[in-house]
């Protein structure tokens, strides 16, 4: 935002220095040199989308092409909406400062469901419309991607195009075959969309799909218009990861953000196949980077931004196969450079003496295990094959290194789970108390303190749970009140996710076409940002559904049929359907499976080529 | 060891950043020049940097100033290129010295204010110039709370004249660490003696910008 000529706005609003850019390594082109421009839209805030590494690798990858320039949007605060409104100032680019209606090409990240709401408003603001069909030849090609992409239907009526997959190649294409038609004349916006459906592989056009439903509500047709278009779009991955692109000058904020670090990516997928697990599915199969990979960028990174931390960022870092050799590397120069090394997902099970001398080093805070649930009876069910003794070897390692917190992440209203299981969450946090003072070397000065945290389980499409119900939310409420009710330690502390919000996000995560209607509704009301407490309304959220005459407990509240059409049944993901329904049949008998270390499960990934470990597998 | 005062200016964009941020930014723009800055010990370390004073958002300056200590001897003007080459362009360094003066020795700092709205008139520089006469009172946030107070003790000098069709006015107000003046007051304050009303802050509308422009001792020399 030109910080001239709304110099007495920016005064006026909170943080201004998220709008005014600029910053230490952003991209600036010659307008003239430029044949594609992308405005790349985060729909949240400054703080949160420029912590976000996804965006961070496609807007560096985008600007490798010279004759493409690709922008940073993110969603204006509500005190800066007003003032857009009230001066009609259109959602700009930070880079240019150009309204985002020139651009030729606007992408959103969809990273969670609650930040719907944020796109419509950030279109809304852009002045381009909000529905995909009422687009002319002179508005941009919208674009979806991100882990919310693999089931967009609720958000298909405003995208003219996802992509699905990683984008860091697809995305290049997409620019590419977007300039070509534009050159050769063969450009019009329905052409456009078409190629890119057909020519290009993992853009999925909602709009060449048709979609009918049977008298119960369930799909019962869902195919393509053209018999060119394909019924399925397979997501893309990089096959290369550990020679694929990877910013090593990222754009250093000024003012402070969430995730204000370098962030090296250790690997892409997860070996281990938590049942509820979203992301162990999706960024299936898994491939490391090489320790010699990582280290180069971690000092070219340092070098080039200052930063004092650093992050090894992937699903469980302790999963690496070179977590040793990379960590004792990387501890060498940054205790000469006085940098801090975070681990930010640790595993209990595989949690080390040797790795928690490695991250006290320079400075450090509590750590953080996630048991996901309290019994060892749900935790085989969900396939997270951690054990009570692992939690407590890993508190103990954390005791003995002088650590008194540890903070311990459950879900609630997990498949199969009872009671018990609930009150093995208070249990399992005594028993942590315990293992502090059965701690011989501990840190006495202070008393141990154990935060639990629950979140409500929202069961995601591409898991084995996608066919599973949601419990109700005053179950919920009664089962958050179960666990706080038998907390009888001031040493433990409780917090919960709110279970109206995680309703909300069930609703939009296996939500099919017909929420189209739900979120223009929301935006007619003026909702945004609703994935922040302070704007987010159940009532509101309860009259949309009822104008958009749409049962939100048809989405949560019943088990779907094994051969129920899905609404993400037009996505393939390499992981199949077989496999997940074998999984979910495990996770009932309450039947751990092998992580794909141990054992191949055959759940289909390994159609990717490349060097994942599904082929280092296969060659052992 | 040798202590090295930096001075610089805050332009542009980066007017709009906190002075937290200013910290933080500073701090990862002397990792990068590579300089030897000397950190804190202890559990967080961290480039040992004092800013001499803050600057409120939205304020530019041409005389900021910081502190670091660097080890061994200090060549200022090596230090002062190195610095030239990583800091950015809103925040280009000017001079780098040994100190000869402590930051709390500091007295005051000049404004320079540029209000531009449409109920100025032309007597404007003449109504500021006999604001002096009278109590001006404003309410102003301290440590323990909000308090009426007359603000003429703080401000000692002002001048203005019309400029490019705004009014331009030059201040020098009290920097000391007891008597630190926001230059925002004075702007409220004028506004009140112009009865300017609101502003209208639509784009090409009234506005105001202020630049701090030098810092001075207490014998009035320019501070070092």
């Amino acid at each position: 935002m030109d910080y001239k000529k709304y110099g007495s706005i920016l005064r006026g609003v909170s943080k201004p220095a998220r709008y005014t850019g600029n910053e230490q390594g952003q991209t600036v082109k010659d307008k003239k040199d430029v044949r594609c421009r992308f405005a790349f839209c985060f729909p949240d805030t400054y703080e949160i989308g420029m912590s976000n590494l996804g965006v961070r690798i496609l807007y560096g990858a985008l600007n490798c092409e010279p004759d493409v320039w690709c922008e940073r949007v993110y969603a204006p605060w509500v005190d800066m909406q007003e003032r857009m409104r009230e001066y009609n100032i259109p959602l700009m680019a930070h880079e240019s400062g150009d309204a985002i209606s020139e651009f030729d090409i606007v992408a959103f990240t969809l990273q969670y469901e609650m930040c719907y709401t944020n796109v419509l408003m950030m279109l809304d603001l852009g002045g381009i419309p909000e529905l995909a069909a009422d687009r002319g030849e002179d508005d941009p090609i919208v674009i979806g991607g991100g882990p919310c992409a693999y089931n967009a239907e609720p958000v298909a009526d405003f995208f003219d195009i996802f992509s699905i997959g990683e984008g860091e190649e697809a995305l290049p294409e997409l620019a590419r075959l977007y300039i070509k038609m534009k050159e050769d004349g063969t450009y019009s916006r329905q052409a456009f969309l078409f190629a890119a459906a057909t020519e290009l592989e993992g853009f999925y056009v909602p709009s060449l799909y048709r979609v009918e439903y049977a008298p119960d509500g369930t799909i019962s047709a869902f195919e393509p218009v053209d018999e060119r278009v394909p019924v399925c779009v397979k997501k893309r991955i990089v096959e290369d990861f550990d020679g694929a692109y990877f910013p090593v000058d990222p754009v250093v904020p000024y003012t402070e953000v969430v995730h204000d670090r370098i962030m090296l990516e250790v690997f892409r997928g997860c070996i281990r196949g938590c049942r509820f697990c979203q992301a162990g599915m999706i960024y299936r199969p898994v491939r490391d980077r090489s320790v010699e990979t990582l280290c180069r960028q971690a000092e070219e990174m340092y070098k080039n931004t200052g930063y004092d931390e650093i992050s090894l960022t992937s699903l469980a870092i302790d999963d690496y196969t070179c977590v040793d050799r990379l960590t004792d590397e990387l501890i060498e120069w940054t205790n000469k450079n006085k940098v801090s090394l975070s681990l930010p997902s640790l595993r209990a099970d595989s949690f080390t003496k040797e790795l928690m001398a490695k991250i006290s080093g320079v400075r450090s805070s509590g750590l953080t295990f996630a048991p996901e649930a309290g019994t060892q009876r749900l935790r085989d069910a969900i396939n997270k094959n951690v054990r009570e003794e692992d939690i407590l070897n890993a508190v103990r390692i954390a005791f003995e290194a002088g650590k008194t917190q540890v903070k311990l992440y459950f879900m609630i209203g997990l498949p199969t789970e009872t009671d018990e299981d609930v009150l093995g969450i208070p249990k399992l946090a005594s028993a942590v108390i315990d293992e502090y003072y059965k701690t011989e070397c501990r840190n006495k000065k202070r008393p141990p303190q154990v935060t639990i945290s629950t979140a409500c389980f929202i069961p995601k499409p591409f898991t084995p749970f996608q066919w599973a119900e949601q419990i109700d939310k005053d179950e919920f409420v009664r089962r958050q009140r179960l666990i706080a009710d038998n907390i009888h330690d001031r040493r433990i502390k409780y917090n919960f996710h709110d279970s109206e919000v995680s309703f909300i996000e069930a609703v939009l995560a296996r939500g099919d076409r017909r929420l189209g209607r739900v979120l223009s509704e929301m935006k007619k009301m003026g909702a945004c940002f609703d994935a922040w407490d302070e704007h987010f309304s159940y009532e509101r959220w309860q009259k949309a559904f009822e104008l958009a005459s749409v049962d939100p407990d048809f989405y949560t509240r019943r088990e779907r049929a094994a051969d129920e059409k899905l609404p993400w049944d037009v996505i393939d993901i390499g992981v199949t359907k077989k496999f997940l329904l074998r999984e979910y049949e495990a996770a009932k008998q309450s039947r751990p499976s092998k992580n794909c270390r141990e054992g191949c499960s055959g759940c289909g990934a390994s159609i990717y080529g490349g060097d994942t470990l599904c082929r280092k597998m296969k060659e052992q | 060891m040798t202590p090295v005062r930096v001075a610089f200016k805050k332009t542009g964009s980066l007017a709009y950043i906190s002075h937290l941020d200013l910290m933080r930014t500073v701090s990862r723009l002397l990792v990068r020049a590579d300089i030897g800055v000397y950190y804190t010990e202890g559990f967080n370390p961290h480039p040992k940097i004092v800013f001499a004073l803050p600057l409120s958002v939205g304020t530019e300056s041409e005389a900021e100033l910081f502190d670091i200590k660097v080890t061994g001897e200090a060549d200022c003007g090596k230090i002062k290129d190195a610095l030239t080459r990583i800091f950015p362009r809103e925040l280009p360094v000017t001079d780098v010295y040994v100190p000869e003066r402590k930051f709390r020795e500091i007295a005051s700092a000049e404004y320079e204010i540029f209000i531009c709205h449409k109920n100025l008139t032309a007597g404007a520089p003449e109504t500021v110039s006999h604001m002096m006469s009278s109590p001006v009172v404003e309410v102003k946030r301290t440590k323990t709370g909000e308090q009426e107070c007359d603000i003429r003790p703080f401000i000692v000098s002002i001048e203005s004249e019309m400029k490019d069709g705004g009014l331009l006015i030059v201040t020098r107000l009290s920097a000391d660490p007891e008597h630190y003046l926001n230059p925002e007051y004075v702007v409220k304050a004028v506004g009140r003696v112009l009865r300017l009303g609101e502003y209208d802050i639509k784009p090409g509308g009234d506005y105001y910008t202020v630049t701090r422009k030098c810092i001075f001792d207490g014998e009035g020399r320019p501070f070092r």
